[in-house]
């Protein structure tokens, strides 16, 4: 039986810009999970047969599996009461002008042409299931730089896709893979040549803007040999009062003496399901950066998995997570050491306030052969008050004797000590509070573009709002 | 069977919910194992089936009561010698009165080369300001096994400190469930474990904090070498309401080969705001630098191990209050090391 009973308030709930909702036309919409609807899908994106093939055996696997029996609760999802295809645009455009006014008017409210201009080297706008826009710019292009939308990378590369395509995350990983396997639909394709540098980031967007509906994006990224991307990934939807569902999936090849810093900002309405899988091989002497923020969603589990599989590969994840009212945000990471001299060093920061929980589950391995490996796993957990849950649950597994592995972790609330200098200064206890959960929080800000840690602010402040700011 | 049964389940993957082991399950045969030093205490055999949150249940076991109410200043000595086929399951109640104290050490060791069986069920309640330690010691064979669980409720102002002294046996699985419930109630977990050969050493140590300004405080050193295996899970969970409290679980394991494996889970769950709870856990092998230390003051690399294996399980060994037996324990990890 599906429960879409999400909580009340939500109902008045203010995310301001976010919570812009658009009424732009809707072209087609498919409920539910089908392979009727798989097949609708593969045609009208004109797929070749072994995308079809992909996308029928997740089917298959999706009504085979089961959901996890740990983590939060989620049986309460009825895959067919979800919208899980929305078409919204014909064609994808290549400039804003193009986009029709409805859908243009949100990504207007949420700055994204204005970053486009003033810091991006290309820029990508997904709308429900439709890839709406996608820029790069002229001298990335002629230096063989991809940026496109997924879809059309599969008709335009499809040997380049082909190669990469479920390589990272394979389709029986587990049930909600295999269900994005089933009905993915836009997202993006980057590819950095080999010895090429972005001096400015990527960014594509995710608005997930029809009630009731799934969104399915697929990211691949493969950057080559000594090259550098910086790859920006904002998300965001508005609050309804019925379940949406989010189901991408990111897979990521750092070749040897590459770098990649992936960050991200899922910013989801809290009437939202995020089950989100990202995952990421680097090879020799090559560099995975991790900027994660975890705000919005009424359930997420998201645990990126970063596999060390070349000598002296690197892996560095920053994470924060806010869980408020109603909110069960189930986050974390996975290492795998397979190659000596690897390393990696992870400092994720966590706040509950309002009976909202958060975990944090890190897992990492490492293998007989990771000699020479160092792993530094920090985390700190916030609570500001009795009502919420904050629970670290790792599991490190080594099999190998000669590394460095040490893990640490602590939970508190607020240090009456601070409160009370920083009231000796002038302040009122709640503007103290708030200064407290900023600084907190600030380590991680520094880590993002100026753009998205301006928004990680303003996330914050939204989720302090009726409390303590 | 599926043992040790990790209270919050996490992902499959990792193979630590559980322990998925065969045990020989057999009929009780204490045949006079244990003597006791020091204090009055009742047997009985019993025939309702024995629990523990461990996972195993025996229809048949031994019953020991030992009431204390006193202050004893020296230590209650109960000693277990395993021969010939001995296997024992026992239950041991130890009721800590209204402001008493007492120390116990409970030492199993094997008394040839037979295969032994010890499975104890420990239970403990501790009145308010009560004081006490039980240690343990696991110097059984190296084919035997080894199976306890720790269980405890500690009232108002009372303190108990368990000491695990973990050397002996092949296969060794602990479980603990141990309750803070009162103002200032403390439990102190201290567990030092070496593994050698292919021993399976398995944890799942459950803390809860439930009382106003409570300590949990669980300490855990350990060294695997050759094929040996360990996974530890260590709860630490501050209920609701249990403002003020200190919850802290340390853990660290050396490595002295590459085909030992170590495997943590220290878990942190926290349902109160006032709290400061903690872990930290590191693993790997010998720091080279104090090990190219003590080779340059003249001692061989098999020597500094040695010493560098012992100064980490120091602290906990200081906590036997038996000098012999100290003494025993430490010629014993030499010779393991």
């Amino acid at each position: 039986m599906a429960k879409t009973n999400v909580d009340n308030y939500l109902d008045n709930e203010t995310r301001n810009i976010y919570n812009t909702k658009s009424n732009n036309e809707v072209l087609d919409i498919k409920y539910g999970l089908t392979e009727d609807i798989i097949r609708q899908i593969s045609k009208e994106k004109n797929e070749p047969d072994w995308v079809l093939d992909i996308r029928l055996k997740a089917l298959k696997l999706f009504y085979e599996l089961s959901d996890p029996d740990w983590g939060p609760d989620i049986s309460y999802l009825d895959i067919n009461k979800i919208a899980t295809y929305v078409k919204s645009i014909d064609k994808e455009k290549r400039t804003w002008e193009e986009v029709p006014d409805e859908i243009k008017d949100v990504f207007d409210k949420l700055g994204i042409p204005e970053s486009e201009k003033e810091a991006l080297a290309g820029s990508g706008a997904q709308f429900d299931s439709s890839t709406v826009y996608h820029n790069l710019t002229e001298d990335l292009k002629k230096s063989g730089v991809i940026y496109t939308s997924f879809d059309e990378a599969l008709r335009e590369y499809p040997e380049l896709v082909k190669e990469y395509f479920t390589k990272a995350v394979p389709i029986m990983d587990h049930k909600y893979i295999a269900l994005h396997y089933a009905l993915f639909s836009g997202g993006s394709f980057v590819y950095i040549p080999k010895d090429t540098e972005l001096d400015r980031p990527l960014q594509s967007y995710f608005r997930l803007n029809a009630k009731g509906a799934g969104q399915f994006e697929h990211t691949l990224i493969i950057v080559d040999e000594n090259s550098k991307l910086q790859f920006i990934e904002g998300c965001s939807a508005p609050g309804y009062n019925e379940l949406n569902l989010h189901a991408g999936c990111v897979e990521l090849f750092v070749k040897k003496n590459a770098f990649l810093r992936f960050s991200t900002i899922e910013n989801w309405s809290k009437n939202m399901l995020n089950l989100n899988t990202k995952k990421c091989f680097v090879e020799e002497n090559g560099k995975i950066e991790w900027i994660m923020g975890s705000f919005g969603s009424k359930v997420s589990m998201l645990y990126p998995l970063s596999v060390l599989n070349g000598p002296y590969a690197s892996c560095e994840f920053t994470n924060i997570s806010f869980a408020g009212k109603g909110q069960n945000l189930d986050t974390g990471l996975k290492i795998i050491h397979n190659a000596p001299h690897t390393t990696s060093v992870v400092d994720s920061k966590s706040i509950s306030k309002d009976g909202g929980i958060c975990t944090f589950r890190s897992n990492v391995l490492v293998k007989p052969n990771a000699s020479k490996s160092k792993l530094s796993i920090s985390c700190e957990s916030l609570m500001l008050d009795s009502e919420s849950r904050s629970d670290t649950i790792p599991v490190d597994t080594i099999q190998c004797d000669d590394v460095e592995f040490a893990h640490e972790a602590t939970v508190g609330k607020i240090s009456d000590e601070a409160i009370y200098y920083l009231e000796t200064r002038g302040m009122s206890e709640l503007e103290a509070k708030s200064l407290i959960v900023r600084g907190f929080a600030e380590p991680i800000a520094k880590a993002f573009p100026v753009e998205y840690a301006v928004e990680m602010n303003r996330l914050i402040e939204l989720e302090l709002e009726g409390t303590i700011g | 069977m599926k043992l040790n049964e990790l209270r919050l389940k996490t992902t499959n993957g990792f193979k630590v919910n559980n322990l998925d082991i065969d045990i020989d399950i057999q009929e009780l045969n204490t045949d006079k194992l244990y003597e006791v030093n020091g204090i009055e205490v009742s047997q009985s055999i019993k025939n309702s089936s024995i629990t523990s949150n461990i996972g195993l249940t025996y229809s048949k076991y031994l019953e020991l009561t030992i009431t204390v109410d006193n202050i004893y200043s020296n230590p209650i000595l109960v000693n277990y010698n395993f021969s010939n086929d001995n296997y024992l399951v026992s239950k041991v109640i130890i009721n800590f009165e209204k402001d008493s104290k007492a120390d116990f050490i409970f030492n199993y060791k094997s008394a040839d080369s037979n295969k032994h069986f010890n499975y104890l069920v420990e239970e403990i309640n501790a009145k308010e300001y009560s004081t006490g330690s039980i240690t343990y010691i696991n110097n059984l064979n190296n084919i035997s096994t080894n199976i306890m669980s720790f269980n405890d409720t500690v009232l108002e102002n009372a303190s108990i400190t368990h000491n695990l002294i973990d050397i002996g046996g092949s296969i060794r699985i602990y479980n603990s469930d141990l309750n803070s419930i009162s103002y200032n109630s403390q439990n102190y977990f201290n567990n030092m474990y070496l593994g050698k050969d292919n021993d399976i050493i398995d944890i799942n140590y459950d803390m809860k904090n439930k009382g106003i300004s409570s300590i949990n405080n669980l300490k855990v050193e350990g060294c695997l070498k050759d094929n040996s295996k360990k996974v530890f899970r260590g709860i630490v969970d501050f209920i609701e309401g249990c403002t003020k409290s200190t919850g802290i679980e340390n853990e660290n394991c050396i490595l002295l080969s590459d085909k030992a494996i170590s495997r943590s889970v220290p878990m942190l769950l926290c349902h109160e705001e006032d709290v400061v709870g903690a872990h930290g856990e590191s693993t790997g092998k010998i720091n080279e630098d104090t090990l190219f230390y003590l080779m340059s003051r003249g001692m061989s690399k098999e020597e500094s191990t040695k010493l560098i294996v012992l100064s980490n399980f120091n602290s906990i060994i200081n906590e036997i209050k038996d000098e012999t037996i100290k003494e025993e324990i430490i010629k014993e990890i030499e010779n393991l090391v």
